[in-house]
This record gives structure tokens, C-alpha cells and sequence, in this order.
């Protein structure tokens, strides 16, 4: 304890002339709680998978059942963030710009998904939508299924997604110079053509934040999906809830290989977009 | 392109930013709207510029013989400069001056190629080739203003707005580049209106200067009639520093304490409240008394550490007193701190409050 408490000091000794006291107790602490929380779990699961060998490994994951629920997973998740980004950069904008009558209800209305239980926003999608739900009925005479289908699966997952990006995006917009837009319009530029060469591209990287967190969110997500989702094999049935099937088979080698690759692609992604961000930024970074 | 508002008034709330205000701003010159702060001149020069509309349905605005009050910031072919530069962060110097001419609609816009060429052109003009590439956050204050000004000037600008163009830099590039600005007015010869509060700007950059305070102009003229021969008590005021005496004009002469004025401007006057101003070199200071007319003082500071000597005098009646003189003039009356010395009034002007 006593050396992880100080081994901050060690290892960047140049940043001892600060004036600003404390930094080996920080660093060595944040150190500790990274590594408590984060690394070693995370460290031990794959450690773990290595114990079943590659070849049962690559069995376990090329199963079709296993592939179909990873695709599902990422292919919602991801739809979902879309679809955030988008909705989300509208209801920001709504927020910042306009004044209207409960508004501020509105902007309370966004943090629910954050502070709801997940199954308790599972229950209530599914009164809505399943076949006899007040939203449910109708859409089947349209001649489609929302409950227990994929469609269902990306609207659970769009729910818990939205806080994400309207957060991140509100300051970026609440920070946007009116002057920039006043400049724009006094050189000639449409509405469109402002927001789409000065107003989107100053919000972009922190609307592309709020895809990242809201998709990351999504691909983890359990509790809502389950009750919607209907859980068929190879057609509604999601990685995480494959996990917890495996686990309950006893099968933890089999479980922990389908957490290893979500684990290795959900940090892929992050690091992808994280790279996105840094490019983007180059004009920022720089002075 | 003249400029000509006529009878703009608007309200933010119930402050009156503007009230009834009609100007002509003669084609190609450069003019300086002064004021102090929520004086309306930032106020009006938006409301030129179109992103600001005034209140009332009367006024007008003309670009030559064209009304131009119904047309929108976007129509109006108006360049505008901000305070803080207001450069788009995302793009390049280049892109930032060749914005105004990459939202053209197809028909009227530019090739790539002539885009280039233009913005050379203007890279040029502002001094700052080879800077094409840089973002606005890796040049100074004075080049991103620069390069605010270029964007501006790309779309060819039938007027150039400039909202206290020199407000947010340091003292000595806001020198530089007004001057700059002087040159560079000469060169491209568009009218052009500025804002600013600073009035030594105003004099030395400006071809006209409008003084405003209140919502209302107090006076339009060169800088040398609204420095010498201001119209208006605020005028006088405002304008460099200034000496104030309050006093009375009895028969045609002003008697303010023991200095007595005779003044062509109030000659027909009889009885009334006055107050006269006296710029500070104006002011004569002598070791001994040569006469009428003098007021005793006692020398309470002298700052000489500038092109002139700066006096700060007190009368009896605890009144202080701004004088400036040359240095050799200083040397010749031998005065210095708490010495005893005499003032008389060489030159003034006295504004006639109310008849009693």
C-alpha cells in the first residue's frame, strides 16, 4: 500500500518541482483505484480465457449463436448511438436556443434515463410497446412488431443512450459565440450554410464524445433489453445476456471468451473515436 | 457607397439605446462613431449593418439612393469586424478569409482558382503571406485581427463595420495597427464606420468623427472641429482633458470666482448660470502676479516625465486645476511642489446653462 502510495513520484520525477503538492499521493492513489477497479478484473478475465486455449477459444466465439448475438449487440448499440447523436443534437439545440413553457421540466426530463433503473425503463417499454401497449397495437396494424423484436432491442438502448450526448452537446452549444453566426450571415452565408460550416463543426467533437459514451453505454447494456428484446436465440438475443445464459450453464470459460471480445472490440471502437477526437483537435491543442 | 440613417430609434427593454437618430456618412470616407459606453454606437453601427432592426417603422437607411432597411444582414453586402475577432476556429487563415466567397451560390461563385488568387491578394494586403495555413490560435492578437479584416474585405464590401476594432489588443499594436488601418483605408478606398470609446482613436484615424451619448449624436465633424471648436457641453467634455468653472455671465461677461472673461459668444448675454471649460494648455501659470483676471494657486504635483510638463494646481477654494506646458516654459516660470503661483485663462469656452 505504502509503495503504491508514492510509486507516482518514481516514475515521473520531472514533475517534482511543482507547486502544486501531492502529486505522488494522487497519482499513486489514482493508480491504486484504476487498478483495483478497472485493470486487475479486467486483467484477470482475459487471464482467464488464456487458460481455455486458442483453439476452444476460437470455437467458443465462432459459434453461430455467439456471432449472431455479438452482431445484434454492436449492430444495435450502434444504431442506437446514431440515432442519439442525431435526436440528441436536436433537443440540445431545442435547450439552449429557445425559451418555451417547461422548459426546465424538459431539461430534468433528459437525466431520468440515468437515474431509472434499467429494468424499471425495460417494464414500461414494454407496456408501451408490445402488442397490446397503447404504442404496440397500432404499429401492428401497420404490420410490424416493436417488443421482441431488433426494433425494440435499438429503442431500449436509444433510451439509456440519450442523456449522453444531449449532455455533452448543450455546453458546446451554450459556448458558440453568437458573434461567429453574425460574421457568417454578414458574409453571405444561408442559415444551413452557417450551421453547417461554422456551428456543426465547432459542436462536432463534443457531439462525437456523446456518440462514443452513449454507444458504449449501449453495448453493456442488460437490464432494459431483456424484457423487450424477447431473447431468442440467434435472432433477439444479446451478447451480455448470452454471458449470463453461459454462466448459468457453467460453462464461465465459454462466458468469458464472448466478454473478452466485447471487451476487445468496445476498446477498439473507443480508441478509434478517441483518435477522431485527437485529430480533430489538432487546432485546438496546438499554441 | 454613402451611408445615410435616417430617424433610427431602439429600445432593449426600457433603455433607449437609440432615439431619433438621422447621419450621413459621405461616400469612401473613414468615420469613427465615439462615445462612452451605452452610448448607442455600437447600437447603430449593427443596425447599419443589418443585425439589429430599429424599433420604428419610419426610419430609414441608405446604401447611396437605395433603402436598404428591409434587407437582411445577408443581402446587405456589408463587411463586418468584431471586438474579438470572431475567426472561425475551425479552419485555416485561408479558409477563414475564403469563407465569404466558398457560400456564394454556384452561379456567382469563384473558381478554386481565383479563390486562391483573391485570397493571396488580401494575404498581401494584410501582411501576413505565408501565414495561409496557420489556425487562428497560433497567431497574435493583432494578426487574427487582420486576418478578421481580410475575411471581411473578400467579398468586396459595399461598406466596412468595424465594432471596436482595437478594443482587445495592447496598447502598442492597437497604435500599429490604427495606423495601419489609416493605410490601408487609403488604399482600398471604401466607406467605412468604426466604433470605439477610446477618443485619441477617433481623432487620429478618422476622417469624421461622431461623437454620441445618450441614444442621440452630439456632434459630427473633422477631428479638428469637434477638438477645437466642439458644439456641445459633452463634446467638450468627452474630447481631451478639459478644466470646468462654474460661475455666472453678468452683462456680456463671465465671472467665474475671481477670474473675469470676456467672450464674443456671450456678449449679448445678461444674467444667467454658466460654465466654462479651459483646456488644459490654455492655461497660463507665472510665479508672480502681472495683473487682473489671475486666480492664486499652490502647485500640488508636477509629472514630468513626458513630452510635456503636467501641472495639478488648487485654487482657494480647493478646486484642482489641470495644466500642461513645454518644458522650457516650466523652466521659466521656476515653479516647483507647494510653491504659491498665479493662473490666468488664455483661451475658453462657456456654455450658457439657463436665463434666471
Amino acid at each position: 500500500m505504502n509503495s503504491l502510495l508514492t510509486v507516482g513520484k518514481n516514475i515521473l520525477p520531472a514533475k517534482r518541482s511543482s507547486v502544486i503538492p501531492g502529486f505522488g499521493l494522487t497519482m499513486g492513489f489514482t493508480l491504486f483505484y484504476m487498478s483495483m477497479l478497472v485493470l486487475i478484473p479486467l486483467g484477470g478475465l482475459v487471464l482467464f480465457t488464456t487458460s481455455m486455449g486458442w483453439e476452444a477459444f476460437w470455437q467458443s466465439i465462432t459459434d453461430p449463436r455467439v456471432l449472431s448475438s455479438l452482431r445484434l449487440s454492436f449492430g444495435a448499440s450502434f444504431i442506437a448511438a446514431i440515432l442519439n447523436a442525431f435526436f440528441g443534437l436536436i433537443v440540445a439545440w431545442v435547450l439552449v436556443r429557445y425559451t418555451f413553457p417547461f422548459k426546465k421540466v424538459i431539461d430534468a426530463l433528459v437525466d431520468l434515463p440515468f437515474a431509472l433503473p434499467t429494468a424499471v425503463s425495460g417494464i414500461a417499454l414494454v407496456t408501451i410497446y408490445s402488442q397490446n401497449g397503447i404504442v404496440g397495437r397500432y404499429v401492428e396494424l401497420l404490420g410490424f412488431q416493436i417488443a421482441f423484436t431488433w426494433i425494440g432491442i435499438v429503442i431500449a438502448l436509444t433510451l439509456i443512450g440519450l442523456p449522453f450526448v444531449v449532455r455533452t452537446v448543450q455546453p458546446a452549444l451554450e459556448d458558440l459565440e453568437k458573434e461567429l453566426e453574425e460574421v457568417a450571415a454578414s458574409l453571405g452565408a444561408t442559415r444551413w450554410q452557417t450551421f453547417k460550416r461554422v456551428i456543426f463543426p465547432a459542436i462536432q467533437p463534443s457531439l462525437l464524445t456523446g456518440f462514443a459514451m452513449a454507444l458504449a453505454r449501449a453495448i453493456g447494456e442488460y437490464g432494459s433489453v431483456i424484457f423487450i428484446a424477447g431473447n431468442m436465440p440467434y435472432k433477439t438475443e444479446i451478447a451480455p445476456l448470452l454471458i449470463v445464459i453461459k454462466l448459468e450453464q457453467f460453462d464461465y470459460t465459454g462466458a468469458t471468451a464472448i466478454a473478452v471480445v466485447m471487451l476487445i472490440a468496445a476498446f477498439l471502437i473507443l480508441l478509434f473515436i478517441n483518435l477522431i477526437q485527437w485529430w480533430n483537435r489538432r487546432y485546438s491543442d496546438e499554441n | 457607397m454613402s451611408i445615410k440613417v435616417e430617424h433610427i430609434s431602439k429600445s432593449f427593454g426600457t433603455f433607449k439605446a437609440l432615439d431619433d437618430v438621422s447621419l450621413t456618412i459621405p461616400t469612401n470616407k473613414l468615420v469613427a462613431l465615439l462615445g462612452p459606453s451605452g452610448s448607442g454606437k455600437t447600437t447603430l453601427l449593427r443596425i447599419i449593418a443589418g443585425l439589429e432592426l430599429p424599433d420604428n417603422r419610419d426610419s430609414a437607411i441608405y446604401f447611396d439612393e437605395e433603402d436598404v432597411v428591409d434587407r437582411k444582414v445577408t443581402d446587405r453586402q456589408v463587411g463586418f469586424v468584431f471586438q474579438h475577432y470572431a475567426l472561425f476556429r475551425h479552419m485555416t487563415v485561408f479558409e477563414n478569409i475564403a469563407f465569404g466567397l466558398k457560400v456564394q451560390p454556384k452561379k456567382v461563385r469563384p473558381s478554386m482558382e481565383e479563390i486562391k488568387t483573391r485570397v493571396d491578394e488580401l494575404l498581401g494586403l494584410i501582411q501576413l503571406e505565408g501565414l495561409a495555413g496557420r489556425y487562428p490560435n497560433q497567431l497574435s492578437g493583432g494578426q487574427r485581427q487582420r486576418v478578421a479584416l481580410a475575411r471581411a474585405l473578400a467579398v468586396e464590401p459595399k461598406v466596412l463595420l468595424l465594432d471596436e476594432p482595437f478594443g482587445a489588443l495592447d496598447a502598442k499594436v492597437r497604435l500599429e495597427l490604427r495606423r495601419w488601418l489609416r493605410k490601408l483605408h487609403e488604399e482600398i478606398n471604401v466607406t467605412s464606420v468604426f466604433v470605439t470609446h477610446d477618443q485619441e482613436e477617433a481623432l487620429e484615424v478618422a476622417d469624421y468623427v461622431v461623437v454620441m451619448s445618450n441614444g442621440k449624436i452630439e456632434q459630427m465633424g473633422t477631428p479638428e472641429d469637434v477638438f477645437h471648436r466642439p458644439e456641445t457641453e459633452f463634446v467638450m467634455n468627452f474630447i481631451g482633458q478639459v478644466n470646468q468653472f462654474h460661475g455666472r455671465v453678468e452683462r456680456g461677461r463671465g465671472v467665474f470666482g475671481k477670474l473675469v472673461v470676456e467672450d464674443d459668444e456671450i456678449a449679448g448675454a445678461e444674467n444667467a448660470s454658466a460654465r466654462m471649460f479651459v483646456r488644459p494648455h490654455e492655461i497660463k501659470v507665472t510665479s508672480r502676479s502681472s495683473g487682473n483676471h489671475e486666480v492664486p494657486v499652490t502647485v500640488l504635483h508636477v509629472h514630468k516625465a513626458g513630452p510635456r510638463v503636467r501641472l495639478e494646481l488648487q485654487d482657494d477654494e480647493n478646486r484642482t486645476l489641470q495644466v500642461d506646458m513645454s518644458h522650457d516654459d516650466f523652466l521659466m516660470t521656476e515653479l516647483g511642489k507647494n510653491d504659491k503661483a498665479y493662473v490666468s485663462v488664455q483661451n475658453s469656452r462657456i456654455f450658457i446653462s439657463e436665463e434666471v
